[in-house]
């Protein structure tokens, strides 16, 4: 056998000299890295191929007339009366307990008073920008050229342009804002528009050997089909999905044509300022969102928010999410590496997810595909191949306002019923179910149960605190235009599917709520942990317990890889009802 | 930056995206029937009617009896369409047991009620891929036909080629009474035969963060070198991947070579590539295929 393997090398280096146009007796192909491998030796490949890990170009200050959007994020004065607030809206017995607010009563009751919002909104309009309030009272939306905001906050915007072509722009110097506001301002946000939002999914466009999870694969290995046979399909219910890429409206039209689904209702749009205006790269990711969860709840008004692919991006789509008071579900499948946003930034994003939290809004978050070291993809220098390859989670699937969603590795029977699950990790890529500990974030007080206090934990949040299908290889189908190639299709991966996986399935569980009496689940982060620990192992979540993200092994119980598990969707329904209908 | 979202890679040659071929029909249409028949094509056509009178017959027999039972998601293709919605006016909620098109409503779960168990079936699991089955040693793993060819295989070792990378994966198993560190060993040996000037790649873009095969944690190393050509003459760069773990009854390596690892297919590395494809063949290795 290893006499035939020589044979076999022989060929595949015969083929390179092929390849490369050379003779069999030609001298080395090139210069073979010499470890350890620096920029030299690696600069050939590099220069030959726009590679996304290069460093930005600086091209000058951002021209004046350009307009420029960002957001003043405010100080909550009842921050602590709203942590104590939000902590006792799903514990039975507190005063706060099931009661919802309304981004009125959430600005009233913990944000400024409006004559300081009013402050600061003049302090704007004054230097001629235009803003946006919302009655939260969180942060408020400006724009204007970059002559306004330069001369407004003492910087300089200066553009730059990513390896991929991307022209963004940052702020020289730190903003300033008047000493007076100072009780109103707590940071200035969107300045830095470096698209650093990016989607988790990996994608698969042809070539694969199966057509991947249809809408009725799904809904017979998780066992969602006994909801859509009671007529729970998700009709009259609302469900935002955060974007900061757009899609191509036949595409879903295609997809309910081939997956035989008529009479859906339209998506909505909402276009934020700076959102995209044409499908761009992420176009995949926004077309699996929506359709993972067309599949699933097929009645259900999705509404897509698309804003600015920037470091800050999420806190004008959340604050338009909260304003509107339509979903009380939301679905993110974009992020970046904790270590990547700032603390004030997190903490901006964190004021407006708290605002969500408080409304009853489920905020489900893909929680990254690099496995348990979520800043691998970051660059830390000049050099591509030097990454940072510490263990790290992704934001703002970190966020204690927020369900983080890991992804497993699925298996099916023939008959369409579930086989079993391993946590997703990819040994040789790199890739899997994003999951570990927060550097940041505390652990909040109902992430409790069996597995989660384990030898790890030292206090911070763990992520992830569900799981659904991740792994490219058992991924959904996807039908989407890419901006290149045009309209492919083919299973797609990622913790970007599990994320509307489970969404959609929790916004069938409230519909199937609401028709037992229960108006509204609020959010349901406590509601699974407290699910999990009454009911038995497997009664109704798939407990992963092979597999893991690489670092951190599944095993019985929570786990860093796969959180609770993965769903029964039918029995967590029943069981989710008949807790909150029992307390 | 991350190489998400980034511009996808064409499709390899012989990959397509478009849809299968339409569905033919079953039934050919018949040739005309020339105007005078020789004894033997009378002979013929006599066969020929019988067989038609036959197969009328076993239609009619098929007809009478019970429909064989349809699997709902038959594996490898999509399933049958999920239910019609009515059309939903003006977004307002519409009854929960709203009367759809196809079938009849279900009864709604009830809260709280006994949650019954998994549903058991005895259905196979899908087996997307090509299987490989080594009896000698009693293990198995799926690759797929459409990224890698089976070139060589015998009793504990199995050799795929690339299609469309330059690439080679080994997949060697024997008992577990040689450890992973003397598989590795002996698996770099084999290396360094066709790849000169190798070193550790040192690089932590490239590193093996969870090395494990089959969901059993091992060891592993990545290592750069020169392919050479079978006089010894260095071609090209070459990258490798490798590793090694035991389940205590047989230890098993993966070893991964790739030519011009760096050089790029879309956002990644052609040796993230292959490494990426390469993973189904671990996370679909099974110990005990016995």
């Amino acid at each position: 056998m290893k006499r035939a393997r020589a044979l076999e090398i022989a060929l595949l280096t015969l083929a390179l000299v092929g390849c490369g146009g050379a003779g069999g007796q030609t001298p080395a192909v090139g210069g073979a890295k010499s470890g350890p491998v620096g920029a030299a030796a690696t600069a050939g490949v590099v220069s030959s191929d726009s590679d996304p890990s290069a460093a930005p170009q600086v091209l000058g200050p951002t021209p004046g007339d350009e307009q420029v959007n960002f957001s003043i994020s405010l100080q909550l004065p009842g921050e602590a009366a709203m942590n104590a607030y939000l902590a006792g809206l799903t514990q039975p017995g507190s005063e706060s307990y099931h009661k919802y607010l309304s981004a009125d009563q959430f600005g009233a009751r913990f944000g400024l008073p409006m004559t300081d919002v009013q402050r600061v909104v003049r302090w704007l309009a004054a230097a001629g920008l235009t803003t946006t309030t919302t009655p939260q009272r969180t942060s408020i939306g400006a724009s204007g050229t970059a002559d306004q905001v330069n001369e407004l906050l003492g910087i300089t915007l200066s553009d730059r342009l990513s390896s991929t072509g991307i022209r963004y722009h940052v702020p020289v110097g730190d903003p300033r804002v008047p000493r007076a506001l100072a009780g109103q301002v707590a940071t200035v946000v969107g300045l830095d528009t470096e698209p650093i939002q990016h989607p988790m999914s990996h994608i698969y466009t042809s070539g694969v050997p199966n057509s991947g999870l249809t809408p009725q694969l799904v809904a017979s290995a998780y066992e969602i089909t006994p909801l859509h046979d009671a007529g729970v399909l998700g009709q009259g219910m609302d469900i935002a999905i955060v974007s900061f890429d757009t899609y191509t409206d036949s595409d879903l039209r295609d997809f309910d044509r081939q997956m035989g689904i008529s009479g859906a209702p339209d998506v909505k749009r909402v276009t934020l300022p700076g959102g995209p205006d044409s499908p761009g790269d992420g176009a995949g990711e926004v077309s699996l969102d929506l359709e993972v969860i067309r599949g699933i709840a097929p009645g259900a008004q999705i509404t897509s928010y698309e804003g600015e692919n920037s470091a800050e991006g999420l806190v004008p789509v959340i604050r338009r999410i909260v304003a509107d008071g339509k979903a009380k579900i939301i679905s993110n499948s974009w992020g970046s590496c904790e270590n990547r946003n700032s603390k004030d930034a997190m903490a901006a994003e964190d004021r407006e997810l708290a605002a969500a939290f408080a409304a009853g809004i489920s905020y489900f978050s893909a929680s990254g595909d690099d496995a348990a070291y979520d800043c691998r993809r970051v660059d830390i220098s000049d050099n591509p191949f030097e990454r940072d390859i510490t263990p790290g989670v992704d934001w703002p699937a970190a966020s204690d306002n927020v369900i983080a969603v890991g992804g497993t590795y699925l298996t099916v029977r023939q008959d369409g019923t579930y086989y079993d699950e391993a946590g997703w990790e990819e040994p040789l890529g790199g890739a899997g179910s994003g999951g570990g500990l927060s550097k940041y974030q505390q652990r909040p007080t109902w992430q409790q149960g069996a597995g989660v206090d384990n030898a790890q934990s030292n206090g911070k949040r763990q992520v992830p605190d569900v799981a659904g299908p991740a792994d490219p290889s058992s991924g959904f189908f996807v039908l989407y235009t890419d901006p290149s190639q045009g309209q492919v299709s083919g299973r797609v991966g990622g913790t970007s599917a599990a994320a509307p996986f489970w969404s959609a399935s929790m916004l069938l569980t409230q519909q199937y709520a609401q028709s037992q009496g229960v108006a509204q689940l609020g959010p349901l982060g406590p509601v699974l942990y407290q699910v999990a620990s009454q009911q038995p192992p497997g009664a109704v979540f798939h407990d992963v317990i092979r597999g893991g993200n690489l670092l951190y092994q599944a095993g019985p119980g929570w786990d860093y890889a796969t959180g609770l598990g993965t769903p029964r969707v039918t029995p967590l329904a029943q069981a989710i009802v008949a807790l909150v209908k029992g307390q | 930056m991350n190489t998400f979202g980034g511009p996808q890679p064409a499709p390899p040659p012989g990959y397509s995206s478009n849809p299968p071929p339409p569905f033919r029909p079953s039934w050919a249409p018949s040739q005309p029937a020339p105007a005078r028949m020789s004894p033997g094509k009378i002979v013929a056509v006599f066969v020929g009617v019988l067989l038609t009178v036959a197969l009328i017959g076993g239609i009619l027999v098929m007809l009478s009896a019970p429909p064989p039972p349809v699997p709902p998601c038959p594996p490898n293709q999509p399933c049958a369409p999920i239910p019609s919605l009515p059309p939903v006016a003006g977004g307002s909620p519409l009854p929960i047991a709203t009367p759809r098109p196809q079938g009849s409503p279900g009864t709604l779960p009830t809260p709280g009620a006994p949650v019954p168990s998994t549903p058991t079936s005895d259905s196979p699991p899908v087996v997307a891929n090509t299987l490989y089955t080594d009896s000698s040693l009693g293990y198995s793993f799926e690759y797929d036909p459409e990224v890698f060819d089976l070139t060589d295989h015998s009793d504990g070792s199995a050799v795929l080629s690339g299609q469309f990378f330059d690439t080679q994966i080994w997949v060697d198993a024997t008992t577990a009474d040689t450890s992973t560190s003397k598989m590795i060993e002996d698996e770099l040996g084999f290396v360094d035969r066709f790849l000169i000037a190798r070193v550790p790649d040192t690089d932590t873009y490239d590193a093996l963060l969870g090395p494990s095969i089959g969901y059993v944690a091992g060891q592993g190393g990545v290592f750069s070198g020169t392919l050479t050509s079978r006089d010894g003459t260095p071609v090209a760069p070459g990258g490798v991947a490798l590793i090694s773990s035991t389940d205590g009854r047989i230890t098993v390596a993966v070893v991964v070579i790739v030519g011009t690892p760096d050089a790029r297919q879309g956002g990644e590395t052609q040796e993230h590539a292959v490494r990426t494809a390469a993973d189904d063949i671990l996370k679909t290795f099974n110990w005990n295929a016995q």
